[in-house]
């Protein structure tokens, strides 16, 4: 009797190990991709626009991805988290690290703002909304200029620091590296637990959470929030890295890729962000030269291979690999 | 709101802006999204139709009709060899055909760009008359052809979807896809049918527009963005709400300067859509059936 | 679905071997950080970061192509110091988020020196990538004064007059002419309104400003604004925009509100000829541009003899060209001094030591000189030119009714 009823605490295991797996390896695989960059400032170059991509995408997974908003205000979520670092770096003399609080705070704000004022529609006002907002936002940075430095920008802004520290770049590099496997992780397991759950349901189903005693536009407005809140920390990344800020740096195409990347990864788990991300500054950034041509076209062109060919992305395929590696086994055993 | 000028701008770009969004309408009937590689087909066409006359030398009777065709036919390939596929691939889900055609919205731009140039060129007319001065008001020939245009193809079209047996099957996927489906109405085909229409009129639109200030390959992602912006305003209740979406926007973008002239074009945009939001949702004409 | 599963398998193939031939580069196996670690003791590398597919493209390809034309020029004639020099190209599509990575794999590639042929914005958003390189970078075409200002200009130079410049060029030829009233029409850009907050406080030193009005880049309609324009009867006119299709709107709105009068144009639109077509026939006839070739300076005439020796008897010459061309020489110019490219910091420190160079573009007699705090080459205003146009929106050279006055070193 005993062997037929399995119990609950062996799945349960198995599962709370695997969740491991997958951020243990990307952690090894950030500690390769860092000995490779060593020494070359273009590759590390290539690592923190992987980051800054890979969050980006991330900030765009949870609302629309799962959540099935779509929003069009990335390129100005970047820009608040960006100019919030700068700001108080250089014009403050509070700690940089409330910078990165404050951008993804203000971020989550007008996320919120500018999903209430569009919960009764359909979700193409959404977009239609917080694309009018990004166009709007450039003028305004360049109105504020005793806070944002005008059209001019922000320059001169110092190396992050680590307590007074001057780290080493490839450690500052690393730093930047945890700090995406850290939120990727995070968004995965939101996306399998039960809120996560509730919220892809919501995409597909609206009516069964409202069933269930939810209301679907707080669920939505939620999700806009957060997913702003981590592009705010892509556009932070930026800027600490590249130590200059002006109104154009965050342009529409910021939008584009945030829609690109997670399908180009895999919308299936979170981690297709961080794959797609790093598919596409490979394709726009580090193509040997004899295919030097326009990065927006390898780009969209890449896109539409992939829809066409592997829809699942990247990780739908490696999934699709295991599958039936274990098939094969088990085929072999029995 | 006296200056007949003003006015005379509004209805220009106002047209302009109905003609992109009615072709939006019509992919969004047949598909049921929004397509935003629109833009691009209008640009194609322009920037086809000059280059071939300018570069190529050809008559520009034919340059306009052919830069017409690579429209459409843009337009065709991008339903037959993209959005079916993916919807084919991934079910009816939205976010993989919109983001399928904002790669095409790419491609077709630096497409473009590659075949006929980087540099902008300026639009070809088949007749040139006009510019008129009547006292203060100047009144240019292309506008007169834009707007009546303009007129003619809702007119035309609006009686197509009524009178014609196509235009009723688009009418019928538009207000129940599934319900087509299961009735045996050929949606793909009233799918195609709509994109090429849209591929038309955008084209269309195009060659009309581009004589004012010229085209470049870049030309189409503005198109394109604002197009969406009007069909939003007016909504899809009618066929010729788009049009109405388009004056209304470019009212706004032509009297919010002259009467808040410092406040900023594109944040008065942004207030009166989200007013109008706040207040009339469903566009200025709803459609029965929601999106 | 098996054979897509194939190609999707061929594909995911592909991209593994590419991402593992990039990280076994022996190119960028770097030995040291920064230097050209792969530099082949005989040659020079320029990196060159041209926008050729981006939104600068149709004047960016023009300085790219003479770029090429003179180094292949130096070349066939020994090179520097014996050594040939190789370019290596990158392209940030004038996009500031992609420049800093192009930047770096140009140095990763070998570069020495810099050449960034690419819009204002990215320029600006390369100053600190560059000076973290510690690599000398020339903007050939750059007018934006903050490219050569502080902060973070150590490394970087541009050529031309910048454009609150021109606003000393206006004001002379306003009060020549004995104007009163000036009205300004601009585009909301940054890059735009950095620049008239230079120029407009100069502008009010010497003239009335009775209007400013600014729409957006892309704007499809200015009636409006040219309407408040024309309630404070102007008579004088400045268009402040980076060119392309606003430019070509506000001369034909303003060409048909306000005929006759004159109007200066701050984008080179002389520069630009693919606007010439696109403004309504006749409208460009009361523009004066603040352009950057007087057929009377011999550089410039020499110039053009050799690029239309390479480019065939149609070609027109432009300030993108003069421009680019200069680049070139005034980096050969450094290296010599230096004695060699190899340490960037004695190349940087040489350009800073140039003086008195005769320059292809900008009236005869005209200089470029570099400073330890002076990295716009400019030496005083003749390198503007005011130019017009005829009735056919050709460009007919220097205006006779004012010129700058040179002020030569």
């Amino acid at each position: 009797m005993t062997s037929i009823a399995p119990t609950l605490d062996a799945p349960r295991r198995r599962t709370a190990q695997r969740q491991f797996i997958v951020p243990l390896a990307a952690v090894a695989i950030a500690a390769l991709a860092l000995s490779w960059a060593s020494g070359s400032g273009f590759r590390q170059d290539l690592l923190v626009m992987v980051a800054v991509y890979a969050l980006i995408a991330l900030g765009m997974y949870i609302p629309f991805v799962m959540a099935g908003s779509m929003s069009m205000a990335y390129a100005a979520y970047a820009a608040i988290g960006a100019y919030s670092v700068a700001i108080v770096t250089t014009e403050t003399s509070l700690p940089p690290l409330l910078g990165w609080l404050i951008g993804p705070l203000i971020s989550a704000a007008v996320a919120v703002v500018l999903s209430l004022l569009t919960r009764r529609l359909s979700g193409f006002y959404l977009a239609a909304v917080t694309l009018l907002f990004s166009l709007a936002f450039e003028p305004w940075l360049i109105e504020l200029e005793p806070i944002t430095g005008g059209s001019a920008g922000i320059g001169g802004i110092p190396s992050p620091t680590i307590f007074g520290w001057e780290a080493p770049r490839i450690v500052l590099i690393a730093i930047a590296l945890a700090l995406v496997i850290v939120v990727a992780t995070l968004v995965e397991r939101i996306r399998t637990g039960a809120w996560g759950v509730t919220v892809r349901t919501m995409r597909d189903v609206p009516s069964a959470v409202e069933a269930m005693g939810t209301r679907t536009t707080t669920l939505t407005t939620v999700t806009l929030a957060i997913g702003a809140a981590v592009a705010s920390l892509a556009g932070a990344l930026f800027v600490s890295f590249m130590l200059s800020i002006t109104p154009e740096t965050f342009t529409l195409s910021i939008v584009f890729m945030a829609l690109f990347v997670p399908l180009i990864g895999g919308q299936a788990s979170a981690w297709g962000c961080v794959i797609g991300a790093i598919i596409v500054i490979q394709l726009t950034a580090n193509m040997p030269s004899e295919f030097e041509g326009s990065g927006q076209l390898v780009l969209a062109l890449g896109v539409l291979l992939i829809l066409l060919v592997a829809p699942a992305g990247l990780i739908g395929y490696a999934k699709a690999f295991i599958a039936w590696l274990k098939r094969s086994v088990r085929k072999a055993r029995s | 709101m006296t200056d007949p000028q003003l006015w005379l701008s509004v209805l220009e770009i106002g047209s302009f802006f109905g003609l992109i969004a009615l072709a939006y309408q019509l992919t969004l009937i047949g598909a049921g999204f929004f397509n935003f590689a629109i833009g691009p087909y209008a640009m194609v066409a322009a920037l086809g139709a000059s280059w071939l006359t300018i570069e190529a030398k050809i008559p520009v009777v034919i340059s306009l009709l052919l830069g017409l065709l690579i429209a459409v036919v843009v337009s065709g390939l991008t339903e037959l060899l993209v959005v079916r596929q993916v919807q084919k691939r991934s079910g009816s889900g939205e976010l993989p055909a919109l983001v399928a055609v904002t790669a095409v919205l790419f491609i077709v731009q630096q497409g473009a760009g590659t075949v006929f140039g980087r540099p902008a060129l300026p639009g070809q007319m088949l007749v040139s008359f006009g510019p008129w001065q009547f006292g203060e008001i100047y009144l240019a020939g292309t506008t007169v052809v834009l707007v009546a245009s303009t007129a003619v193809i809702f007119l035309l079209v609006s009686l197509w979807m009524k009178l014609s047996r196509t235009g009723r099957l688009l009418r019928a996927v538009g207000d129940n896809r599934s319900a087509a489906t299961l009735l045996g109405l050929p949606v793909g085909r009233i799918r195609l049918v709509a994109f090429l229409l849209a591929g038309l009129i955008a084209g269309i639109a195009g060659l009309l527009y581009a004589p004012k200030t010229g085209v470049a390959f870049t030309s189409g992602l503005s198109w394109t963005l604002v197009g969406f912006l009007a069909l939003v305003i007016g909504g899809t209740g009618r066929t010729w709400a788009p049009l109405v979406g388009g004056l209304v926007l470019g009212a706004i973008q032509v009297f919010a300067p002259f009467y808040f002239g410092s406040f900023g074009p594109t944040t008065m945009v942004l207030l009166i859509a989200l007013l109008f939001f706040a207040f009339r949702p469903q566009g200025l004409f709803s459609t029965r059936v929601r999106i | 679905m098996k054979t897509q599963r194939l190609i999707a398998l061929l594909g995911a193939a592909a991209l593994t071997v590419t991402l593992a031939a990039c990280s076994a580069d022996p190119e960028a196996s770097a030995e040291g950080s920064g230097q050209g670690s792969s530099a082949n003791a005989e040659e020079i590398i320029f990196g060159l970061n041209e926008d050729s597919t981006g939104p600068g493209a149709s004047y960016a390809v023009i300085a790219g192509e003479t770029i090429r034309m003179a180094v292949q020029e130096i070349n066939d004639a020994g090179g520097i110091d014996g050594k040939q020099i190789r370019i290596v190209i990158g392209n940030d599509e004038s996009d500031p988020t992609k420049t800093p990575t192009v930047v770096r794999k140009l140095v990763d590639d070998g570069a020495q020196v810099l050449i960034m042929d690419t819009g204002s914005a990215a320029v600006l958003q390369g100053k600190s990538v560059v000076k973290q390189a510690g690599i000398p970078a020339i903007a050939p075409t750059a007018v934006t004064t903050s490219v050569g200002l502080a902060p973070d200009n150590e490394f970087t130079y541009m050529l031309a007059n910048g454009v609150d410049q021109f606003a000393e060029a206006y004001c002379g030829a306003i009060e020549e002419k004995g104007y009163e009233k000036l009205a300004i029409l601009s585009d909301a850009s940054a890059a735009i309104d950095n620049i008239n907050k230079l120029i407009v406080p100069i502008l009010e030193d010497c003239v009335d400003v009775v209007a400013q009005e600014s729409a957006p880049v892309d704007a499809a309609d200015l009636s409006a604004q040219v309407a408040r324009i024309k309630q404070a009867k102007p008579d004088v006119l400045l268009v402040s925009s980076l060119g392309g299709n606003f430019e070509v709107l506000a001369h034909n709105t303003l060409h048909a509100q306000l005929p006759g009068v004159l109007r200066f144009s701050l984008a080179s639109i002389g520069n630009q000829p693919d606007s010439w077509a696109r403004a309504n026939p006749g409208a460009l006839a009361d523009v004066i541009y603040v352009g950057a070739i007087d057929k009377n300076n011999p550089q410039t005439v020499e110039l053009e003899k050799k690029l239309k020796a390479v480019n065939g008897d149609d070609y027109r010459l432009t300030a993108y060209d003069a421009q680019a061309y200069d680049t070139v020489y005034l980096i050969k110019a450094a290296i010599e001094q230096a004695g060699g490219a190899d340490d960037p910091i004695a190349v940087r420190d040489a350009l800073d030591s140039i003086t008195g160079y005769e320059a292809s573009f900008g009236q005869s007699g005209f200089t470029l000189s570099f400073g330890a705090d002076k990295h716009i080459g400019a030496d005083g205003l003749c390198g503007l030119v005011l130019s017009g146009f005829d009735e056919d929106n050709e460009p007919t050279g220097a205006w006779d009714d004012f010129q700058v006055p040179c002020e030569l070193e």
